[in-house]
């Protein structure tokens, strides 16, 4: 999409975003300036109406494409105007999954949830009242999800420093879960397992691995949900 | 759908294809069978009761897998070779279901297929639709499309159900 309008202002995007306390310098580059108008609550209109000006809609909209597996670009000159550039995935049917073994079972885990994985040291997993873990790690504490207990499956190590701690981000919220270890990162085909059963609860979907075996894909939105149960 | 089972069971009879389960004889409707194969290693779904065996592969398709020796306590419950699991094709679905033994392929006649007697609610009639005599052998007629979309098979969404 390009139009011929103003284009976006450097300065009052600048200006804007050290007025909210964002971290902006002078020298930043272009591209990363015109990032700046996607941040939630950001808006450069001196008229703000109920809907309009609120700095919502760009945040949406990237975040919705995102989502799907998307981008958003812009490219813009002051004074000739905008190009956004949306570019979306070919197929919702297939995903970049990062797959896990617990015990037996093979899973697989969307990339796009995973911020990182890390061993973690004995000291850095703390209880909390016996109830449960936490994992310490860069001055934040995150819930530490087992998975073999949300899915009743017998692991093949039961101390999360003996196996890897998978850091995941859904709904805003950051957790650690905790599988046996991880085994590759795959692009898979996604198959509906409700077209033959039905929905199961912290499960999307499943796929065929390449040695013919099912593996089923994780919900992480909904098994962050299920662990606060 | 009812009316369908309704004719295949009255009028000029059906035929059934008919397994084993522990000493029992089982009959099904053939028309809803589409094929029979061995037993493969399943992938298990987390809390789900233990007769669903899990989910497998068919040839790109996800079928899930039902233990009916499970379900309904009879035979001794092992997995070899000789394990055998017919995939059924009931309410647009495709399900597989194991059992001890596929035996025969049977015509039934009307006049063959006796009402199964009021037990107990320890076994649920509703599931079977008579008792068939063949050559000294009682069949046991089940109408697996009504097993198979039932409440407590689970295999159907409850809202579906």
């Amino acid at each position: 999409m390009a139009d011929d309008g103003g284009g976006l202002n450097r300065e009052r995007i600048l200006a804007k975003a050290r007025e909210k306390g964002m971290a902006v310098s002078d020298s930043m580059s272009d591209a990363d300036v015109w990032l700046l108008i996607f941040a939630p609550g950001f808006s450069t209109a001196a008229v703000v109406t109920d809907v309009s000006g609120r700095g919502v809609g760009m945040d949406v909209v990237k975040r919705n494409i995102e989502g799907i597996g998307g981008r958003v670009e812009i490219a813009s000159r002051q004074g000739q105007g905008s190009t956004i550039t949306i570019r979306l995935p070919l197929t919702l049917a297939i995903l970049d999954g990062l797959s896990i073994a617990v015990g037996e079972q093979t899973y697989i885990m969307p990339l796009g949830f995973i911020i990182e994985s890390l061993q973690p040291r004995a000291e850095d997993i703390k209880e909390i009242s016996g109830q449960g873990r936490v994992l310490h790690v860069r001055g934040e504490y995150l819930p530490v999800i087992a998975l073999h207990q949300l899915f009743n499956i017998q692991p093949a190590v039961s101390s999360p420093e003996q196996g890897i701690l998978v850091l995941l981000e859904a709904e805003g919220r950051k957790v650690a879960l905790f599988v046996d270890e991880l085994v590759g990162q795959h692009q898979v085909v996604i198959k509906s397992l409700e077209s033959n059963y039905r929905k199961v609860p912290g499960v999307s979907g499943a796929t065929i691995m390449g040695d013919g075996r099912v593996a089923l894909i994780l919900d992480v939105a909904a098994l962050v949900k299920l662990a606060q149960q | 759908m009812q009316t369908n089972e309704g004719q295949a069971a009255s009028g000029q009879g059906c035929e059934l294809l008919t397994f084993t389960l522990g000493n029992e004889e089982y009959g099904i409707d053939i028309l809803k069978v589409q094929e029979i194969r061995g037993y493969d290693a399943v992938t298990t779904i987390a809390n789900t009761p233990a007769f669903i065996k899990g989910v497998i592969n068919l040839r790109g398709i996800i079928v899930p897998i039902v233990d009916l020796r499970i379900k309904f306590k009879l035979g001794k419950v092992d997995y070899d070779q000789f394990t055998v699991v017919i995939i059924i094709n009931v309410a647009n679905r495709v399900v597989g279901i194991v059992v001890d033994g596929v035996s025969d392929v049977i015509a039934l006649t009307e006049e063959q297929l006796r009402p199964a007697p009021e037990f107990s609610s320890s076994l649920d009639t509703q599931y079977i639709m008579g008792l068939g005599t063949v050559e000294q052998r009682m069949i046991i007629v089940m109408d697996i499309e009504k097993l198979m979309t039932s409440r407590d098979m689970e295999l159907v969404d409850l809202a579906a159900a």
